[in-house]
């Protein structure tokens, strides 16, 4: 089993396609690579379906803002991607260059969840945007994402749309178990390191078995400077979770995919569309 | 007759103690009545009575005659009895905000109204984001959204269906979607497509073509969508919001239930409110974004609550009576108000909030006191003075729009209807000046409030002036004076309107010597101000403001500028002048010369040849001429040049205060008859030779006598004064003791003979029987010379070499 610490985080990868999303992926991640003094790397994907597509004489595209549709053609396609790549990359260097930060940026063609996984073998944590939205409810948050989430090993790190204030509280939700362990360790490292609030999720409908939860997570916790609170729910569950991070103000949820239940996309998904905030999905 | 010297209680009129019943001034009450001033005192009660428009009053009077102080205690006496006019203030107007609008409300209302609004903005923002935080709005709102979502989310699911029946998927594009065809989960290559047979390529065709137009339609339907939703959730958010303001605003609406206008404009704040509900919903800091759905307001500055304020103008809660305000610094914003600007982002930018009052509306319904001098100096402010008493509105603009300099669009606050009393106080030369030159003058200040300088020096005026002085003394935490220092400061009066039968109405003077009086006594230990501390302050007074007056005394002690006070000498005579530097007056001997020769009757001003005499010295000149012509050999042309110099005078001659001592020269000269050196003249004289009334004969008398008391007094020694100015005479203690001492003599002369006596020592000599002026006499040796000159004259004339002259 591996243990996650907020120190492992060395390399960030942040998805860039110019989007709104994948910018406010960008802040967020930049943000969390200058307290780790981590680097950051940005990659575009010249998304090789789009160009297949472009390709086909006959192909045509119905723009978000006009009345009436478009033949699609290579060398629009290929010029528009160029374009958006140059605006992610200038997004990228203004960001790093205001907080100092090592980074770097590259573009790659090819289809974009295999293109990010094999990015992602080099890095510690993957940055993605929330804000793109859905084509459909069978897909309630990108499809990307959603694959990657379920295919790498990586932590995650899903940006929310509109950014919290730096010193807002971060919640993670500790069940007692070691999955829970691991990231209450992360959450209370990156608290520390912010001197940021802590807020921990305990959910039972046992008040015995809550009075023990909590016993157990100050265990856990090592000394720490910043305040530390306990939330109490019953019944603890996911969709609690989104009630309250939805009502309440926080920076960060940081949870183990662990936590998510037999169905983690679901779950997962009805967090990252729900709950407005920004997550850190652990791996143990 | 030779004239006699005045006696020494001629020179000088004491104040008769008796008439002075009390020991200090302690013991007399304030002067509640101002004295002397009827006139002024009518036109003040006639000027604050008539209602009419343009009886505007303007209060005129030499400096220091407390007329500002009058003015403003009458105006406050009759302001008491008026009633207290309403509040005014400036409230956004939410439909056009560049014209905001002017309430105007009772006494007190406009700063409760102001803390009601500022304590309502305040309810509201902390109410209002809570209620939008709240789970049941959440829920309700995320309804709405979850409705458009599942709309747009069911059209997409749709499309992709229908895509996936064809092997198609719907992707996104940089700029927005298209339907490609898959195969094995990829978006089919062009290779792969070309490998499909032709019956396949058309056939994906055919399909993409088919989803593609859907596609379109669907896009075309999300602007609508989204509009709709905007729609449901601006209604969700006005609903909501009225619920939390109309229940908080229905309060204040009971409150000023009374005041129409009020009410009225609670309605227009809660109507705005609610439209604009999102500026409750930022957080600090934050400048837009807020609700969706809701329009973004537009505030002119940062402060997204400043719209509700309300801008306070005049706040009238405290007064007694109508106001009455004087505006020391009369510019032209300070006069009528102005629109201020601030910064922000680089720009200035202004609303309702930034409009300032000026004195008009604070003295609206009441009285506005303003010193005419001032006004007229600043720019813009007398025009804009005038406008608004002639319109009888106050319109708050900038100079620049007032004279249509610049169009951009600036906040234009509504009009205030002005109703009020404008009193100008000035010296008076300006008040003839302003009715001279100013055609609306006289229409806009109907009434002229004239201020005496002087009052008459009656025994009740003795008593008045002692009030007068004790109520100076108590109001200024003064020492009292005894009686003999009120004396003093009578006679001091007296000596200031350089009249033996008046007293100086110029209060600032006396109020000067009796606080330096006042210090005097304190130096000196002493309870109460005595005679001694009024003298040693008027001596003071004096000493600081006389360095250019001993400068002048020492220029002739070292006779730098040369005049005789022993001898005699013809053509020659010591005439006298006054000199003004600053605040001190003194008077100089000045040797006048006088030459004559043949000529063709002319007296030739040599002063006014170089420029350096004024007008009326020429005038006095020229009297001369005709005085001589009139007199002497009339049966005979005037055939002498005569030429008239104030010796040693670098900067100019004015006045005809020397005339007479012009004309004793002259007589001198051509007379050839010598001139008493010791004496000193002042005097005009008219051309029946009769001496005539100067001004600053105290200060004339005393310049000569310092000069000859520093050479030593003779007893010999004095100046000739026109009768006439005997009544003027409030000369020093020390002239005084010299004339009682016979060392100093003051002659009172009514006509040039009587003069030209005195300094010659010679009868001037009347016409006999045969017309004829006595042998010997200064007449007939003039009339015997002009005779001569007269002849030599004809003969020159009959010479050929001179016939073209005549």
């Amino acid at each position: 089993m591996v243990e996650h610490s907020a120190n492992d985080f060395r390399r960030i990868l942040v998805a860039l396609d110019a989007s709104s999303g994948s910018l406010a992926a960008l802040e967020e991640a930049a943000m969390l690579a200058s307290r780790l003094e981590a680097e950051l790397w940005g990659l575009f994907i010249e998304d090789i379906d789009l160009l297949n597509l472009a390709a086909l004489p006959f192909s045509r595209e119905a723009p978000a803002l006009a009345r009436v549709g478009r033949l699609l053609d290579p060398a629009t396609v290929e010029r528009e991607l160029r374009c958006k790549a140059g605006q992610a990359r200038r997004a990228m260097e203004r960001v790093a260059l205001s907080r100092r930060l090592r980074w770097s940026f590259r573009v790659a063609r090819g289809r974009v969840e295999p293109e990010i996984r094999i990015a992602a073998q080099e890095v510690d944590l993957i940055a993605l945007g929330q804000g793109m939205r859905p084509l459909s409810r069978d897909a309630k948050w990108g499809q990307t994402a959603r694959a990657l989430a379920m295919s790498t090993v990586r932590p995650i790190l899903f940006a929310a749309a509109r950014a919290a204030p730096p010193e807002a509280p971060i919640l993670t939700w500790y069940a007692g178990t070691e999955a829970s362990r691991q990231s209450l360790s992360a959450a209370t490292r990156l608290a520390r390191r912010d001197g940021r609030k802590l807020v921990i999720f305990l959910g039972s409908s046992d008040p015995e078995e809550r009075a023990q939860l909590e016993l157990s997570a100050s265990r856990t916790l090592p000394s720490m400077a910043s305040p530390v609170a306990f939330r109490h729910a019953a019944p603890a569950d996911i969709e609690e979770l989104i009630r309250i991070l939805r009502v309440e103000k926080f920076g960060l949820l940081v949870i183990d995919a662990g936590m998510l239940g037999d169905d983690a996309d679901a779950s997962l998904g009805r967090l990252v569309e729900g709950s407005g905030c920004s997550i850190l999905l652990l791996r143990n | 007759m030779p004239i006699k010297s005045l006696p020494p209680d001629a020179l000088y009129r004491r104040c008769d103690l008796n008439l002075l019943r009390f020991n200090t001034t302690d013991e007399l009450e304030d002067l509640s009545e101002i004295t002397g001033q009827d006139r002024a005192i009518d036109a003040i009660k006639f000027g604050i009575g008539i209602k009419s428009p343009g009886y505007n009053m303007f209060v005129l009077g030499g400096p220091g005659t407390g007329k500002h102080a009058m003015v403003r205690e009458f105006l406050a006496r009759a302001a008491a009895d008026q009633q207290v006019p309403e509040d005014l203030c400036y409230i956004n107007n939410f439909d056009n905000p560049q014209q905001p609008i002017a309430l105007r409300l009772p006494p007190g209302t406009a700063a409760k109204l102001r803390a009601d609004m500022a304590e309502l903005v305040s309810d509201l923002s902390s109410a209002l984001p809570s209620l939008f935080e709240s789970e049941d709005y959440r829920n309700r709102r995320q309804v709405v959204e979850d409705e458009f979502k599942n709309r747009q989310e069911a059209a997409f699911e749709q499309l992709q269906e229908r895509g996936k029946a064809k092997n198609l998927v719907l992707i996104r594009t940089p700029v927005g979607f298209a339907f490609a065809p898959v195969r094995n989960g990829a978006v089919v290559s062009p290779e792969e497509y070309q490998k499909l047979s032709g019956d396949e390529q058309r056939q994906v065709q055919t399909d993409m073509e088919a989803l593609q137009a859907s596609l379109e339609e669907t896009i075309r339907q999300m602007p609508l969508w989204e509009r709709e939703r905007r729609g449901r959730i601006r209604e969700l958010n006005r609903e909501v919001t009225m619920f939390s303001v109309g229940h908080t605003i229905d309060d204040l609406r009971e409150k000023y239930r009374e005041l129409v206008a009020i009410v009225r404009y609670l309605e227009t704040v809660e109507k705005d409110i609610i439209e604009h509900v999102d500026v409750f919903l930022l957080a600090p800091g934050e400048r837009h974004g807020g609700e969706e759905g809701a329009p973004r307001p537009r505030p002119a500055v940062a402060d997204r609550f400043r719209r509700y304020e309300v801008n306070v103008i005049v706040d009238n809660g405290n007064l007694k009576g109508a106001p009455v305000v004087y505006e020391d610094n009369p510019v032209f914003g300070n006069l009528i108000g102005a629109v201020e600007h601030q910064a922000e982002m680089g720009a200035l930018v202004t609303d309702f909030t930034l409009i300032k009052g000026g004195a008009l509306h604070r003295a609206n319904g009441g009285f506005l006191v303003l010193d005419a001098h001032r006004v007229l100096l600043q720019p813009y402010a007398w025009e804009a003075l005038k406008r608004t008493i002639r319109s009888r509105q106050i319109r708050i603009e900038s100079p620049a729009q007032m004279f249509s300099m610049i169009s951009t669009i600036a906040v234009e606050p509504q009009v205030v209807p002005m109703n009020l009393k404008v009193v100008l106080v000035g010296d008076r030369w300006l008040y003839y000046l302003l009715h001279e030159n100013d055609f609306e003058f006289h229409e806009l200040f109907k009434v002229a409030v004239d201020f005496e300088d002087e009052m008459n020096w009656s025994a009740d005026a003795t008593m008045t002036y002692a009030r007068l002085a004790a109520t100076i003394a108590r109001r200024e935490n003064l020492r009292p004076l005894d009686k003999p220092a009120v004396g003093r400061v009578i006679e001091h009066g007296s000596r200031l309107a350089d009249d033996t039968s008046k007293l100086s109405m110029r209060i600032g003077n006396i109020a000067d010597v009796l606080r330096e009086a006042d210090h005097w006594a304190s130096q000196s230990g002493r309870k109460i101000v005595g005679v001694d501390h009024v003298q040693a302050a008027i001596d003071a007074q004096r000493r600081r403001s006389d360095r250019v007056r001993e400068r002048s005394q020492e220029m002739i002690q070292r006779q730098l500028v040369l005049i005789d006070t022993d001898g005699e000498s013809a053509g020659q005579i010591n005439g006298l002048s006054v000199m003004s530097v600053g605040a001190l007056t003194f008077g100089k001997p000045s040797r006048i010369t006088a030459k004559v020769r043949l000529g063709r009757g002319e007296v030739i001003d040599i002063e006014r040849q170089v420029e350096l005499g004024g007008p009326i010295h020429s005038k006095g000149v020229m009297i001369l001429s005709a005085f001589l012509g009139a007199r002497y050999a009339i049966d005979h042309p005037l055939s002498l040049s005569a030429s008239l110099v104030f010796e040693q005078s670098y900067g100019g001659v004015e006045g005809d205060s020397a005339s007479s001592a012009e004309l004793y020269a002259l007589l001198s000269a051509l007379a050839d008859l010598p001139i008493r050196q010791s004496f000193a003249v002042t005097g005009s004289v008219n051309q029946h030779g009769q001496v005539q009334v100067i001004g600053g004969v105290n200060e004339k008398i005393e310049g000569f006598f310092d000069v000859c008391h520093a050479r030593g007094l003779t007893g010999r020694q004095g100046v000739l004064i026109p009768e006439g100015n005997a009544q003027h005479l409030m000369l020093r203690q020390d002239i005084v003791d010299a004339a009682q001492a016979g060392q100093f003599a003051i002659y009172p002369v009514r006509a040039i003979d009587d003069g030209i006596e005195l300094l010659t020592g010679v009868p001037a000599g009347a016409r006999d029987g045969g017309g004829q002026f006595p042998e010997g006499s200064v007449n007939r040796r003039v009339e015997d010379r002009l005779i001569a000159l007269a002849e030599r004259r004809r003969s020159f004339a009959a010479t050929p070499a001179s016939a073209g002259e005549a």
